[in-house]
C-alpha cells in the first residue's frame, strides 16, 4: 500500500497524541498509589511542620537518660498508619507506620518480638505528605539508632522527639538533631560503633552518674486541660534593640 | 511540507504528553526550609479556642505586631487551634495548609496549640509567640546565639517575647 507522506505525517502525530494519553494516565494512576480507588497519598513529603517540642537535648547523656528505650534498628516496612484529629483541632491526619527490624538492644527494649512498629508522620487529610522538623521520612533500609517511647494508644512507639534518630549513612552517623545544633554537634563523627560502646558504656551502673535526665512534662487530662493556666501577673519587659548576644552579624540565622 | 493542522496536531499532541506524563502533585522541591508569609498583612483567626489558647494567640500576634507585619482580625491567613491532643511530644506546631501557585510563599498557615501539658498562663504567651514566630518564618534559637535569653524562638526556655534579632530576622526574611 502507497501512503503518501502527509498521511504517515499525520499517523505518527495520532499515535504520539495516544503514547502521551497511555503515558499520563499511567502516571496519574501512580501518583495515587496505584489504584485510582486508592485515596491519594503523597509518596514523599512535600512541606516541612515546625513547632515547640517538650524536650530539647543539648547533650547524649541528656537524650539517652531521657529516652526509655533506644535500639539499633533497620527499617523493613513503611505503611499508612492510624488516623487522629478532627476539624475542630485543625485537621485529620495519618500517621505513617514505619517496621523496624530490632538488631541491637541498647536500652530496655523488651519486646516479645524483634520487631515494633514505630509511628511517624505523616500526611493530611488530603493526602499531603509532611515531615516534622528535620526528621526525613523513614525509607525501607534505613539503619540506625532510635530514641524511643511509647505512643499514647500503647501499641507503638515514636521517637521521644525529632532529635532522636541517628541514621547510618555510609558508615558515618547522620542525627536528625537541627543541623548547628548542640545535640547534632555532639553526634557528628561517630560511627554506629562508636556510638553503641559510648551508650553501652554511658548505661553501665559504674558510669550512670553521667546521665541527665530532662524533667518530664506534667500532663493534663480533661476539664483540667482546658482550666485557665493561672496568671502570675508579672509581664516580661519588651527586650531592648541589642543585638550583642551572640545572634550578628547573621541577620538571617533562623533557616528552619 | 506538512499543513499547518498538521503542525498544530504535533504540537497539541506533544502538549499532551508533557502535561500528563507529569501530575500536578508537588513535592519536597519547593521553598519548604520554613513558612514563609504571602505577604506583610495578616489576618488571624481563632478557632473555639480555650481561654489558654486565646491567651497565646492574643500575644502571638501582639508580638507580630511589634514586627514589621501588620495584623487584623479575620480567616485567611493565620488560623489557631487548640485541643488536647495527648501525649504528642509537642506543645505547639505550625504548618502552611496552602502555598502559593509557585510553592514559594504560604497563604494560609496554620498553628495548633496542645493543651495535653500543663503550662502557667506566662508558658502560653510564650507558646503564642514562638509559633507566630515561626508563620513569620523564624526558626528556633538557641543559648549560643541568644546568650541574653530574651528570645521566645527558643525550645528549652520560655521568653514571651521576640528580641531585637528575631524582628530583624521577620524584616529580613518576608
Amino acid at each position: 500500500m502507497r501512503v503518501s507522506k502527509a498521511s504517515l505525517a499525520r499517523r505518527i502525530t495520532v499515535c504520539a497524541a495516544v503514547a502521551g494519553i497511555v503515558v499520563g494516565a499511567a502516571a496519574w494512576s501512580g501518583a495515587a498509589d496505584g489504584s485510582p480507588a486508592a485515596p491519594h497519598r503523597d509518596v514523599q513529603a512535600e512541606r516541612i511542620l515546625h513547632g515547640r517540642e517538650v524536650f530539647d537535648f543539648k547533650s547524649l547523656s541528656e537524650l539517652l537518660a531521657t529516652s526509655p528505650v533506644v535500639v539499633q534498628a533497620k527499617v523493613t516496612g513503611v505503611q499508612p498508619g492510624r488516623t487522629s484529629g478532627s476539624e475542630e483541632t485543625g485537621g485529620v491526619e495519618q500517621a505513617r507506620d514505619v517496621t523496624l527490624q530490632v538488631t541491637d538492644t541498647l536500652k530496655n527494649y523488651q519486646g516479645a518480638t524483634t520487631t515494633l512498629v514505630m509511628e511517624e508522620y505523616g500526611w493530611d487529610a488530603d493526602g499531603n505528605g509532611y515531615q516534622v522538623e528535620n526528621v526525613a521520612w523513614s525509607n525501607v533500609g534505613d539503619t540506625g539508632f532510635y530514641f524511643l517511647r511509647k505512643t499514647d494508644d500503647g501499641q507503638r512507639w515514636r521517637l521521644v522527639n525529632t532529635q532522636s534518630r541517628a541514621l547510618d549513612k555510609g558508615g558515618w552517623l547522620q542525627s536528625s538533631a537541627e543541623p548547628g545544633s548542640e545535640l547534632a554537634a555532639a553526634l557528628t563523627g561517630y560511627q554506629p560503633d562508636e556510638l553503641a560502646f559510648q551508650i553501652r558504656w554511658m548505661l553501665d551502673k559504674k558510669n550512670q552518674q553521667v546521665l541527665t535526665p530532662l524533667a518530664e512534662p506534667t500532663e493534663v487530662t480533661g476539664p483540667a486541660a482546658e482550666s485557665p493556666a493561672p496568671d502570675s501577673g508579672a509581664e516580661e519587659p519588651i527586650p531592648d534593640g541589642s543585638t550583642d548576644d551572640g545572634s550578628e552579624p547573621t541577620p538571617y540565622p533562623s533557616s528552619s | 511540507m506538512p499543513s499547518t493542522s498538521l503542525r498544530i496536531s504535533g504540537a497539541v499532541a506533544m502538549s499532551a504528553v508533557l502535561l500528563m506524563a507529569f501530575p500536578a502533585t508537588s513535592y519536597a522541591g519547593h521553598d519548604d526550609s520554613g513558612t514563609d508569609p504571602d505577604n506583610r498583612n495578616q489576618a488571624v483567626k481563632g478557632f473555639s479556642l480555650t481561654a489558654n489558647g486565646t491567651s497565646a494567640m492574643n500575644h502571638g500576634k501582639a508580638e507580630l505586631e511589634r514586627s514589621v507585619i501588620s495584623t487584623s482580625w479575620g480567616g485567611g491567613d493565620i488560623e489557631v487551634y487548640d485541643g488536647s491532643y495527648g501525649d504528642t511530644g509537642w506543645h505547639g506546631r505550625t504548618d502552611c495548609t496552602d502555598w502559593n501557585a509557585l510553592w514559594t510563599s504560604c497563604d494560609i498557615v496554620r498553628v495548633r496549640l496542645n493543651q495535653s501539658y500543663s503550662k502557667s498562663a506566662s508558658q502560653w504567651k510564650s507558646l503564642g509567640c514562638h509559633e507566630f514566630g515561626h508563620t513569620a518564618d523564624l526558626g528556633h534559637r538557641a543559648r549560643s546565639n541568644d546568650t541574653d535569653n530574651n528570645s521566645c524562638m527558643r525550645v528549652e526556655i520560655w521568653p514571651t517575647r521576640y528580641d531585637q534579632h528575631d524582628l530583624n530576622a521577620i524584616k529580613a526574611g518576608t
